[in-house]
């Protein structure tokens, strides 16, 4: 037979992940040559233990790291890896570094601050034998001469992979005072596209904003998030320099570091900026923040200071009062009465209407948008909690972009009592492929939901003695909803269970809807036949209560490859979920079950490729871990690891 | 408008011209040569895999064009495609070569997936056993790349 062609093993590396790349580079010698080092493009690590495994390595030589990203790892470690010379990075992503300490000296006040060489880092650095930092290191025979270096920092790091990097993802909590903002602003790699600063809880105002694009001209991506962002435009009319700028303006002129080469001219910002690349526009622009201060600011700015950059813009994302836990105890508003987010968006339409495929709103008043007119090309739209419009009027505002609509991600501020209005306007989404519903918010309302009433009718008691039962197949006719609601099999004979018409048109009118999430119980009962879209993919389920009418509702979709449930809740003693004829790629579960465990049985012995369990919440929430459990191919070893999860333990090293 | 292709064992192929210009080296040739009744020659297909070919093109023949590099890679393998490809492991590869040769990326893309597909969740040994590969690593070498790939096992 022939063999594989060596040009075509190159080929198809991109569609395989690291696992299969590392089976892959056991193949054969030649094989090896091609996958070894895709290895180490790719550098993901999550743990100090990796890191020190990965440490190891890093005192031979190893092929060149392209991307590296680092979570939950102390930040000397991460820039210890950084500063490596076999990294020529093109993305880098430090998320929720472990030091805070630290990581406030990570971006000093000053390019050369010696506060930074004090932290640990040194020795660390010191043993990768490295020399590529761009001070000209002596040989290492005193730690003590090693202290009075400066070590590496943020800036530092910038400053070395400067031409190579393009991409860059920093989010991790450190008291970020306005100056390091502004310093870490200048210091950005020039050649990046995509950017996200994430948990800056420096206040940010438009001049960063406008620093940023001077600094990073091409652009593409950018994503923001902190505490408070205040779009006033008076900080970049004002003849003054913003907050901070004589103080770091000092500190890199005296130094001639690196950072201030990128510090851009003041000029008048008045006028809008020049003709600008194609290639170099702005393509998607995010920004969540505790306090957003002034949107009409924003638009104001993008379509009179800047029109050239935003005028491609496909994706906009705007959202208040977000998660950053932290973020919202210095804010003082009122979230319904506050002018300043009641924008009007006809800046915004002129500006980017024409190219805006995607919009997402958190937490706004969107009165406004409602009268200006839609973009014609919208195909993803996420509206979540936005106070001042009900899911059916936003519904048909939705209705209005029908004909280009594919993602739909509506979570409403409120219970909605009649969710057939909304789905008889999605009836003529006809292009929708995902959707996202979630009409009801508050988890106290779980007592008062139907499906765990009906559960209680049809099931009576628990089985009290649960580990039993997990051994024993279950016979019990789960599907017992039928008495008052549509059931499972309806397709088959829809006479009997006589669907009522609002939702009889999601079985054969959608046929490109593939995914549906589902969060906060919202009643099984109105959503019915919702699941019984033929072509159903994927499945996931936040905050809703599982029962066997789930589960047997899940079982009746033939095409359904990924199923996720996230914080969900049993109401049975043992649920099984069997699917015998699925082909299941994909099973999450996070933060399942209080109290209560699920089974799968699965049918399809290889059919489940992996299972990703995720632990309940931590305490501390800042990171959650991510657990991994690679392939129990066989139902016992699919059972004993649920079971695990079940048994709430923190501390679980099932494989 | 049809174009006379020849491939490597001199069969004469006539197509419809959109149906060749899926293939953008033969694209670019018409551009080239102009109107011309010659057949193109096409050194590197056999005529069984180019009747694969021109099937393929064939019924792909309205497909959207999509740049977005995600969306290539992430799109799964349709039915059709599916059953296209169900051959003997030398035609899959030879249509993927000619799919290169040719550059007509949706096909490269199919093909690529389908051997993807048939790597994806295998051990070294399995992937071994599937292509009729001999594994010519020593166990020093076996056990060099298990001690690189220590760290991203460990957490």
């Amino acid at each position: 037979m022939e063999h594989l062609p060596i040009e075509l093993v190159c080929s198809i590396d991109q569609y395989l992940d690291r696992s299969d790349r590392y089976q892959c580079s056991q193949v054969c010698r030649q094989w090896c040559q091609v996958f070894r080092p895709l290895l180490y493009q790719d550098i993901h690590m999550v743990s100090s233990k990796q890191y020190e495994q990965f440490h190891k390595l890093l005192n031979r030589t190893v092929p060149r790291i392209r991307h590296l990203s680092f979570k939950n790892l102390l930040l000397p470690h991460t820039l210890s890896v950084i500063h490596h010379p076999s990294t020529q990075l093109e993305s880098l992503s430090i998320v929720n570094s472990m030091d805070s300490v630290f990581g406030a000296y990570a971006i000093p006040l000053q390019p050369n601050d010696d506060l930074a060489s004090r932290m640990p880092v040194t020795s660390l650095f010191a043993n990768t034998g490295s020399s590529l930092h761009h001070h000209q290191r002596p040989a290492l025979s005193s730690p003590s001469a090693m202290t009075r270096r400066p070590g590496p920092t943020i800036l530092t790091a910038m400053a070395l992979h400067r031409h190579s990097l393009r991409k860059l993802t920093l989010s991790y909590s450190i008291t970020l005072l306005d100056i390091r903002l502004l310093n870490l602003v200048k210091s950005l790699p020039p050649c990046l596209t995509e950017l996200a600063l994430h948990q800056i809880t420096a206040p940010m105002t438009m001049s960063h904003l406008d620093l940023l694009y001077d600094t990073c001209p091409h652009l593409n991506k950018l994503s923001l998030q902190g505490h408070h962002f205040s779009m006033s435009l008076a900080s970049l009319d004002s003849t003054d320099p913003p907050p901070g700028v004589w103080l770091s303006g000092a500190a890199s002129s005296s130094s001639g570091a690196a950072a201030s080469a990128t510090a851009p001219k003041k000029s008048d910002r008045r006028r809008p900026d020049g003709p600008v690349a194609v290639r170099d526009k702005l393509l998607s622009l995010d920004l969540d923040f505790g306090l957003l201060d002034g949107l009409d600011a924003l638009f104001q700015y993008m379509a009179t200071y800047r029109p050239n950059r935003h005028d491609h813009l496909q994706h906009l994302g705007l959202a208040v009062g977000i998660s950053t836990a932290s973020g919202l105890e210095h804010c003082h508003f009122d979230p319904l009465y506050s002018d300043d987010r009641r924008p009007t968006y006809e800046a915004l339409a002129n500006v980017c209407g024409q190219h805006l495929t995607s919009l997402r709103m958190k937490n706004l008043l969107l009165t406004g948008l409602l009268s200006t007119p839609r973009p014609p090309r919208l195909r993803d739209i996420t509206i979540d909690m936005c106070f001042d419009i009900s899911p059916p009027v936003m519904v048909q505002w939705v209705a209005s972009v029908v004909n280009t609509i594919e993602h739909l991600t509506l979570v409403s501020s409120g219970q909605v009592y009649d969710p057939a209005i909304v789905y008889s306007q999605l009836l003529r989404c006809h292009r929708l492929k995902h959707l996202d519903l979630s009409l009801a918010y508050e988890l106290d309302h779980w007592l008062a939901l139907p499906e765990l009433l009906l559960a209680r009718e049809a099931h009576g008691q628990e089985d009290p003695d649960a580990a039993s039962d997990l051994l024993t197949p279950m016979d019990d006719g789960s599907p017992t909803w039928a008495t008052d609601a549509p059931v499972n099999d309806g397709l088959d004979d829809p006479k009997k269970h006589e669907p009522q018409p609002t939702w009889t048109w999601l079985l054969d009118s959608l046929p490109s809807l593939t995914s549906i999430t589902l969060r906060y119980s919202s009643s099984l009962l109105y959503h019915g036949q919702l699941w019984l879209t033929r072509h159903l993919r994927s499945l996931r389920l936040h905050m809703v209560l599982l029962d066997r009418s789930w589960m047997s509702v899940i079982a009746s979709l033939p095409h359904v490859k990924e199923l996720e449930f996230q914080h969900c809740v049993c109401i049975h003693s043992s649920i099984s979920l069997d699917l015998p004829d699925h082909h299941l790629d994909r099973i999450h579960i996070q933060s399942q079950v209080m109290g209560r465990y699920t089974r799968f049985n699965q049918g399809a012995d290889d059919a489940l490729s992996h299972i990703l369990l995720h632990q309940p919440p931590a305490a501390s929430r800042s990171f959650a871990l991510d657990l991994t459990v690679d392939v129990p191919k066989t139902f016992e070893i699919t059972c004993r690891s649920l079971r695990l999860l079940q048994a709430g333990s923190k501390r679980w090293f099932c494989h | 408008m049809s174009v006379r292709l020849l491939s490597s064992d001199s069969e004469d192929f006539t197509v419809a011209k959109e149906v060749a210009e899926r293939s953008m080296l033969i694209k670019n040739m018409l551009e080239d040569v102009g109107d011309n009744d010659n057949p193109i020659p096409l050194p590197n297909v056999t005529a069984k895999i180019l009747r694969k070919v021109i099937e393929w093109c064939e019924h792909h023949l309205g497909d959207p064009v999509t740049n977005d590099e995600n969306e290539r890679r992430n799109t799964e393998i349709d039915e059709w495609d599916q059953k296209f490809m169900e051959v003997d492991q030398e035609t899959l590869f030879d249509i993927i070569l000619a799919a290169n040769y040719l550059d007509i990326k949706p096909l490269l893309d199919v093909g690529c997936k389908t051997v993807a597909n048939m790597i994806k969740g295998k051990t070294a040994e399995e992937i071994r056993k599937i292509f009729n590969i001999v594994n010519d690593l020593t166990p020093e070498e076996e056990a060099q790349i298990r001690k690189e790939n220590e760290w991203a096992e460990d957490r």
